[in-house]
């Protein structure tokens, strides 16, 4: 799964400053200061979309912080020369990355 | 002699009042003008409301029928500016009932329930995806 001009922009709609980086040959989508819905208030967080597999998921999105109260079975895990957390969270069907990021952001909501 | 007889009291009946009558056939005459005036101004001024009435009802139509440009799932779409019923606006920008569709809006998205209705006014930006994902 690949990142794309069309799909970064797309995804620049939600969050301006979103970019592609590369670690090991492993894609993730940087979107710093996303703002996330979690049905009460926004939280504002790093993230880090892997849109292959990591850590025994098919895609995953990681945060700078956990989100108190929401999704279960936080792990930490260093990327990118940077820790990051996130709940255990799949099933998200592969498809354009914003599409995937919606899907990760449900457990939020 | 008859004739110049009976104009002398008239000259000079004319005479005393002339001051007054004067000044009665100089209003006479200013309320006449004023008169001329006030219906220049009536048929301005209706012309004014027919020609405000005009624009105010093209204003409407054009704002009935505008069509104004949305990005759903980055597709750049074409759609009447109107209220809509979340199911009714799928059908219209051909997302599949079954996809879930959220808005875009302030660099963060709000999820539309498909009973929900959703104003489509400038250039918003919608994106579906399927409803998965869970806990293990």
């Amino acid at each position: 799964m690949i990142c794309g001009p069309e799909a970064l922009a797309e995804l620049q709609e939600l969050c301006p400053a979103a970019s592609v980086k590369n670690e090991a040959g492993q894609v993730f989508v940087d979107l710093p200061g996303l703002k996330i819905p979690t049905g009460k208030e926004i939280v504002t967080r790093d993230a880090l979309l892997s849109l292959q597999g990591h850590s025994g998921y098919a895609s995953r999105l990681f945060l700078s912080q956990s989100i108190s109260g929401r999704g279960t079975n936080w792990t930490v895990h260093s990327v990118l020369g940077r820790t990051w957390h996130t709940p255990s969270w799949r099933d998200v069907a592969p498809g354009r990355a914003i599409e995937m990021l919606l899907q990760h952001l449900r457990v939020y909501q | 002699m008859a004739s110049a007889e009976s104009i002398e009291p008239n000259k000079e009946a004319r005479a005393t009042a002339a001051p007054g009558l004067d000044k009665a056939e100089r209003e006479v005459e200013r309320a006449e003008r004023d008169l001329r005036d006030a219906k220049t101004e009536i048929g301005d001024a209706e012309a004014h409301l027919r020609r405000a009435e005009s624009e105010l009802q093209e204003a409407q139509h054009e704002l009935k029928h505008r069509e104004v440009e949305i990005k759903v799932d980055g597709r750049k779409l074409r759609v009447p500016a109107a209220t809509y019923v979340v199911s009714e606006f799928k059908i219209l920008v051909r997302v599949a009932a079954d996809r879930e569709l959220d808005i875009v809006e302030h660099d963060t998205f709000r999820p539309l329930a498909d009973n929900a209705e959703i104003r489509v006014h400038e250039h918003e930006v919608f994106v579906s995806h399927v409803r998965t994902g869970g806990s293990s």
